[in-house]
C-alpha cells in the first residue's frame, strides 16, 4: 500500500484551505462548511463514549443513578479512584499488565526480526516451504486451541506462573511478515559490504541492520505492546487462580464486575487507568499505529 | 409431602455441655502419627502444628474478610511457627479457578466451598479426608443437617462454616407511598403468596415505569434460589430418596406460573433474570427496587453509610409462605485439598475456623448464621442492624430438612447449571410445561437416574 | 497488502559455493529457530492436541473418557451451538458490510481539504486501540437498562426505554453497535490510504467530461479501492466470526445465548463457572472454529487469485 505515513500527516488541513481559490466559487464554500459540520458531528458522536467514561468515573454514585440526563458532571468526585484501589490490589495488576506486556513485548520481537530477516536476506534449502508452515499458524484462532493450551501449560509446569501467558502469548508470526518486507527493501549490497569484512551473519545482521530499523521496531513494539496490554481470553484461564496475578482487563472482568455491578463510577475508574498507557503511546507515536495497523491489520 | 423444619432450640437436648468440651478439648489428644482414614478422632489435633498453609476465598464482603484476617492473627498466635496465608478470590470463576489449581496441582490447601458445589469435589475424591480429626463429640456439636452436608460415605470431607439465608428488605418510604399497612415482624405472620402479591400490586401501582416492585435473588449461581417457591408451594426438587426428579408436579407449576408472573406483570425489573450481571442487592441499592430478596450476607453493604442504601429508611421481613413456608439453604463449607502437604495443619485450621469462640466472632462479624448447636440456640451479638439479622436468623428455621438434602447432593453443581439455563428460558416466557420437563431430564442425567 | 506468500521475491538464487551455502544454512536456523520453536509448542501442537481432546470427555477434574464421535454429534445436535452459530452469523452480517460503508463515507469526507481534519481523523480512530474489555465494559454501563446514557437519552427526546439487557435481539443489536463504534476508524483508515492512490487528475478529467461526483466516484473511485475493500473485507470476517472480549465484558453471552457468539460458547463449555466444564466437548468447538476460518481462508485465496488474474487481463 502507499505510503500512509501522511495520512495522518499534520498540518494537511489549514494551509491548504488558504490556498484554495476563493471569488466565483461560492457553492464550494457551502460545501465545506457542509463537510465540516458532518464531520465535526461523527467525530462528537466517536468521542463522547470515552467522555461518559471520563464523566463516570469522577462523578458521585448519586448523580449517576438520579433520574434525567445530565451531560456535565454536577459534583466531581476522585472517591471512584479510592474505593476499588482499597478493596483490589489494583496496583499489583497494573503491575501484572505492565511485566507481561513487556517481556512479551521482547520476546515476541527479537524473535520477529530475527525470523524476518532470514526470510528476506538469507538463502538456505526449504526456505519457501517454511515461511509456508509458517504462514498456516496465522490461520488458528487463538481461542480455537484454549483448551489444549491449558492442558500444555499444566504439563509444563507453567500454570499458576506469568509465564504462562507470556510464552504462549509470544508466539505470533504477523511481526515476521512486517519485518521481512522491511529488510527486502534493505540492499543486499549493505549487508554483503559487511560480510566481506569478514563478520558472521549476526554480527553483519547487528551492526550493519539493525541500525536501519528503527521505524521497523518501533512499529513492532507498538503493535505488540497494544495486543497484549489489552489480551483477555488466554489470561482470563490461565490468571483466574490468583487475585495477585490478575492483570487490569481481568480484573475488571472478573473482580470489578462481579463485585461492583451497579458501581459504575469505580468501574469506569479503573478502566480509565488501563486505557491510559495505551490512550498517551497512541497520541505520541501516532504514526506508527496507523502504519501497523494499516500494514497488519492486527487488532 | 411432610417438612420438618429444624427448629435451633429443639435440637439443643443436652449437648451443650458435650459440645462446648469438645471444641476446648484441642488437648486431649493420642499423640504420634496414625495413618490418615483411621477411626474418627483418632487423629491428633492438639499436637504442634508447624509451617504454612495457603486457605482460598471468595471476598463476599467486608465482614468476612475482616472476620478470616482475626481468624488468621488468632491461630497464628496460638501455633507458633504456623504461617496462613490467605488468598481472595473473586466469587464469579471461584470454583473454576479451584478446578485449574486442582488439575495443575496449585490448588490452595484449604478453601471455602458453598452446600451446593461441595458434593462434586466429594463425588471426584479430590477432597482432604477429615474424619480421623474429628471425635463424636466433635461432629455432634454441629446442627446434624450441617454435619450430614459434609460428610459421604461415612466419612467426613470438611466442616460446616456458616449458613445463610434469604429474606426481604424494604424501603418504609416507598411502603407508605403505597398504602402498604403493617409488614410481618413475626415468622407465622409472613404474608402469604396472595398477600405478597397485593403488596407487588400496590407498590407497582404506585411506582413511575422505570422502578419496580422488587428484584429477587436468582442471578448466576443463585439460580437455585428459584426452589424456595417450589418448596413453599409444597413439592421440591427430587423424589424422598433423592434418586430421582420430582418434577413435573402440579406444585412446580403453581410455583413456575407464579415466578414466571412476577415479569409480565412488571413486578420485577425485566433484566432481573438468572443470566444478568446485576444481582437483585443492586436494584435495590440503585433505588430502581424499593425491595429485594437479598441474603444476610448483604445486610452490612446495605447499611453501610457512604456507599450504602441512600433512599430512607429500611427494615427486614419475611420470605412470603404457601403451603408452608421454606428458605434456601445458602452458606458455605470448609473442605482441605487431597494434594495438600500438611494435613494435620490443614485439619488443626479447620477445626479452630468451627470452634465456638471463632465461629461466634466471624458470623458476628460477616453478619451470617452459625452452624453450631450452641449458637444456633442464641442469638449473636450483630453490630449492624441486629433488628434485621434477629428476621433472618428466624427465617432459618425455615430452611427445611429437605431443603438441605437436595441442596447437598453429589449432583447438585449440574443441577444447579440445569436451573440456571432451563429458568432463564422459562422466566423468558418458555412454556412451563417444556420447562420443568427440560429441568427433569437435566436433573435426571445429573443424578444418573 | 494482503500477504502473497507464493511470491517471495529478494532471494536470487545464485549459485554459491557449497561451504558458503551450508553457512548460510546454519545462520539461517540460528535466525529462524526461536520463532519455530515457540511457534511450534504454543500453536501448531495445540492445534493437533486440540484435535485428540475433541474426541474424550474431559471435565474440570481431570476426569478422562474416551468419547469417540461423542462431542461432534452433540454439537450437531446441540441447539446453542446452532445458535450461537446464527448469532455470529448475525453479527458478522451486521457489523462488516456497515462498518466498511461508514469507513468509506467518513474516508471520502474526511480525504479533501477540511480544517482540522487531522484531529478528526485521530479521535475517530482512537476507538480501536481501547481493548475490547475497556470497550465491552463501557458499553455495559452505557446501554445499562435502568440507568444508562442510552435509554436516558432516548426518554429525554421522548422516545420510549429499550429493554437493552434482557431483550435478546436489542442486547445483540447493542453489542454491533460499540462493535462499529470500535472498528469503524480501521475500516476508515484502510480507505484513506486506499483513496490516497485515486488519482485526482483522473476525476478531474471525468468531471470536466461532464460525470456528475456521484458518477465518478461510482465508476472510478470505487473499482479503485478494490484492493483496499478487499482487505477490509478479510480482516473485518475474520475479526467479527472470532469476536469474544468485548461481547464477555458487555453481557457475557446472555440475556439467555441471544449474545452467545461462537467463540464465547467454547469458553463458556470449557472454563465458564456457570457452563457445564465440558472441556472436551469445548474443544470439539474450537476445531469447528478452526476449520471454520480455515474455509473462510480458502475462498479469500480462490477469490484472490480470481480477482489478480482479472486485473492482468485489464
Amino acid at each position: 500500500m502507499s505510503s500512509l505515513t501522511d495520512v495522518f500527516e499534520v498540518g494537511s488541513g489549514l494551509p491548504e484551505v488558504a490556498r484554495t481559490p476563493r471569488g466565483p466559487k461560492r457553492k464550494h464554500g457551502r460545501l465545506l462548511w457542509l463537510r465540516l459540520t458532518v464531520a465535526i458531528v461523527i467525530t462528537v458522536v466517536m468521542a463522547f463514549p470515552l467522555y461518559w467514561m471520563l464523566l463516570t468515573a469522577f462523578s458521585t454514585r448519586a448523580d449517576l443513578y438520579a433520574p434525567g440526563l445530565h451531560l456535565w458532571p454536577r459534583h466531581l468526585t476522585i472517591d471512584n479512584f479510592v474505593a476499588p484501589f482499597q478493596a483490589f490490589p489494583v496496583w499489583r495488576w497494573f503491575g501484572n499488565s505492565l511485566f507481561i506486556t513487556v517481556m512479551t513485548t521482547i520476546i515476541t520481537v527479537i524473535c520477529n526480526l530475527l525470523a524476518g530477516y532470514a526470510f528476506a536476506k538469507l538463502r538456505f534449502r526449504g526456505r519457501n516451504a517454511l515461511f509456508l508452515v509458517l504462514l498456516s499458524t496465522m490461520m488458528i484462532p487463538p481461542q480455537a486451541i484454549i483448551v489444549p493450551q491449558f492442558k500444555l501449560s499444566v504439563g509444563l509446569g507453567l500454570y499458576g506462573s506469568l509465564w504462562s501467558v507470556i510464552l504462549p502469548e509470544s508466539a505470533v508470526i504477523f511481526g515476521v511478515f512486517l519485518a521481512r518486507q522491511f529488510f527486502i527493501a534493505i540492499p543486499d549490497e549493505l549487508v554483503e559490504a559487511a560480510r566481506v569484512d569478514g563478520a558472521g551473519q549476526f554480527r553483519a545482521f547487528r551492526s550493519v541492520v539493525l541500525p536501519l530499523c528503527k521505524p521497523l521496531l518501533a512499529v513492532l513494539i507498538l503493535l505488540t505492546f497494544m495486543g497484549e496490554w489489552n489480551a483477555f481470553g488466554w489470561p482470563l484461564v490461565a490468571l483466574s487462580g490468583n487475585q495477585n496475578q490478575f492483570t487490569l482487563p481481568i480484573g475488571i472482568v472478573a473482580d470489578l464486575q462481579g463485585q461492583y455491578t451497579s458501581n459504575y463510577g469505580a468501574i469506569m475508574a479503573i478502566n480509565l487507568l488501563m486505557i491510559l498507557p495505551i490512550v498517551i503511546l497512541f497520541v505520541a507515536f501516532q504514526k506508527y499505529f496507523v502504519e501497523g495497523l494499516a500494514r497488519s491489520g492486527l487488532k | 409431602m411432610k417438612t420438618s423444619t429444624i427448629t435451633r432450640r429443639g435440637l439443643l437436648a443436652g449437648t451443650v455441655g458435650a459440645a462446648a468440651t469438645a471444641v476446648l478439648a484441642a488437648c486431649a489428644s493420642t499423640p504420634g502419627p496414625v495413618a490418615a482414614g483411621g477411626p474418627a478422632g483418632s487423629r491428633a489435633t492438639g499436637t504442634k502444628v508447624t509451617g504454612t498453609l495457603t486457605f482460598a476465598y471468595w471476598g463476599g464482603s467486608s465482614g468476612e474478610t475482616a472476620g478470616f484476617a482475626e481468624i488468621k492473627r488468632r491461630f497464628e498466635e496460638r501455633n507458633p511457627g504456623t504461617e496462613i496465608i490467605l488468598k481472595v478470590l473473586p466469587y464469579t470463576g471461584f470454583f473454576s479457578s479451584i478446578d485449574r489449581g486442582i488439575v495443575s496441582n496449585t490448588a490452595p490447601d484449604l478453601f471455602r466451598v458453598d452446600y451446593t458445589s461441595i458434593g462434586k469435589y466429594i463425588s471426584h475424591g479430590v477432597l482432604l479426608d477429615v474424619t480421623p480429626y474429628f471425635s463424636r463429640a466433635e461432629t455432634e456439636a454441629f446442627l446434624p443437617a450441617f454435619w450430614n452436608s459434609v460428610t459421604y460415605d461415612d466419612r467426613a470431607w470438611g466442616v460446616p462454616h456458616q449458613t445463610d439465608t434469604t429474606a426481604i428488605v424494604y424501603s418504609k418510604k416507598a411502603f407508605e407511598t403505597a398504602g402498604i399497612g403493617a409488614v410481618p415482624d413475626r415468622l407465622e405472620d409472613a404474608w402469604s403468596w396472595e398477600e405478597f402479591s397485593t403488596v407487588a400490586a400496590k407498590l407497582r401501582a404506585s411506582l413511575p415505569a422505570s422502578k419496580y416492585p422488587f428484584a429477587y435473588d436468582w442471578t448466576a449461581a443463585g439460580a437455585y434460589r428459584w426452589s424456595s417457591f417450589l418448596y413453599q408451594a409444597g413439592g421440591s426438587l427430587l423424589s424422598a430418596d433423592l434418586k430421582r426428579p420430582a418434577l413435573p408436579s402440579s406444585a412446580a407449576a403453581k410455583a413456575l406460573d407464579f415466578t414466571k408472573s412476577f415479569f409480565t406483570k412488571k413486578w420485577v425489573p425485566a433484566n432481573n433474570t438468572i443470566k444478568t450481571t446485576v444481582y437483585s442487592d443492586n436494584f435495590f441499592l440503585n433505588q430502581t427496587a424499593p425491595m429485594s430478596f437479598i441474603g444476610d450476607f448483604l445486610v452490612p453493604e446495605i447499611a453501610d453509610k457512604a456507599n450504602g442504601y441512600q433512599g430512607g429508611e429500611w427494615s427486614t421481613t419475611f420470605m412470603p409462605r404457601d403451603e408452608t413456608a421454606a428458605s434456601d439453604l445458602g452458606g458455605n463449607a470448609i473442605v482441605g485439598w487431597k494434594g495438600t502437604k500438611n494435613p494435620d495443619l490443614a485439619a488443626a485450621f479447620m477445626k479452630f475456623l468451627v470452634s465456638e469462640d471463632s465461629m461466634k466472632r466471624f458470623c458476628e462479624s460477616a453478619t451470617e448464621l452459625p452452624t453450631l448447636r450452641t449458637l444456633a440456640a442464641e442469638m449473636l451479638d450483630y453490630p449492624t442492624r441486629p433488628d434485621s439479622l434477629a428476621v433472618f436468623t428466624k427465617q432459618a428455621t425455615t430452611i427445611t430438612d429437605v431443603v438441605v438434602k437436595e441442596t447437598t447432593v453429589p449432583a447438585f453443581a449440574s443441577i444447579s447449571t440445569t436451573l440456571q439455563d432451563e429458568l432463564e428460558l422459562g422466566l423468558h416466557g418458555g412454556s412451563s410445561e417444556s420447562t420443568l420437563r427440560a429441568i427433569a431430564s437435566g436433573i435426571r442425567e445429573a443424578i444418573g437416574a | 497488502m494482503t500477504v502473497h506468500p507464493l511470491r517471495l521475491r529478494g532471494a536470487r538464487d545464485a549459485r554459491q559455493p557449497l561451504r558458503v551455502r551450508a553457512n548460510t544454512t546454519l545462520a539461517a536456523s540460528g535466525f529462524i529457530l526461536p520463532n519455530l520453536v515457540m511457534l511450534g509448542l504454543f500453536t501448531l501442537f495445540p492445534l493437533v492436541y486440540a484435535f485428540v481432546i475433541s474426541f474424550q470427555n474431559l471435565d474440570s477434574l481431570g476426569w478422562i473418557t474416551w468419547a469417540g464421535f461423542g462431542n461432534y454429534v452433540t454439537m450437531v445436535t446441540d441447539p446453542v451451538f446452532w445458535q450461537s452459530m446464527a448469532n455470529t452469523g448475525v453479527f458478522t452480517l451486521c457489523t462488516v458490510p456497515v462498518g466498511m460503508a461508514l469507513g468509506l463515507a467518513i474516508a471520502v469526507l474526511l480525504n479533501g481539504v477540511l480544517p482540522g481534519r487531522t484531529l478528526f481523523r485521530s479521535i475517530i480512530f482512537l476507538p480501536l486501540v481501547v481493548s475490547g474489555v475497556a470497550t465491552g465494559v463501557l458499553g455495559a454501563w452505557m446501554f445499562d437498562q435502568n440507568n444508562g446514557f442510552i435509554d436516558k437519552m432516548l426518554q429525554a427526546i421522548g422516545l420510549p426505554a429499550v429493554d437493552w439487557q434482557s431483550n435478546g435481539a436489542w442486547a445483540l443489536t447493542s453489542i454491533i453497535l460499540v462493535t462499529l463504534w470500535q472498528r469503524v476508524g480501521f475500516d476508515m483508515l484502510i480507505y484513506l490510504a486506499g483513496l490516497q492512490g485515486v488519482d485526482a487528475g483522473v476525476q478531474e478529467a471525468a468531471r470536466v467530461d461532464g460525470a456528475s461526483g456521484w458518477q465518478s466516484f461510482r465508476y472510478i473511485t470505487l473499482p479503485l479501492l478494490g484492493p483496499s475493500t478487499f482487505f477490509l473485507l478479510i480482516m473485518n470476517l475474520i475479526y467479527s466470526f472470532q469476536v469474544f472480549d468485548t461481547v464477555w465484558a458487555m453481557t457475557r453471552g446472555g440475556p439467555g445465548y441471544s449474545t452467545t457468539t461462537i467463540v464465547s460458547y467454547a469458553y463458556r463449555l470449557a472454563f465458564d463457572e456457570s457452563g457445564p466444564s465440558l472441556l472436551g466437548y469445548g474443544a470439539a468447538v474450537g476445531v469447528a472454529i478452526y476449520l471454520i476460518t480455515l474455509a473462510i481462508t480458502a475462498v479469500q485465496w480462490r477469490l484472490n487469485i480470481r480477482r489478480e488474474h482479472a486485473e492482468q487481463g485489464v
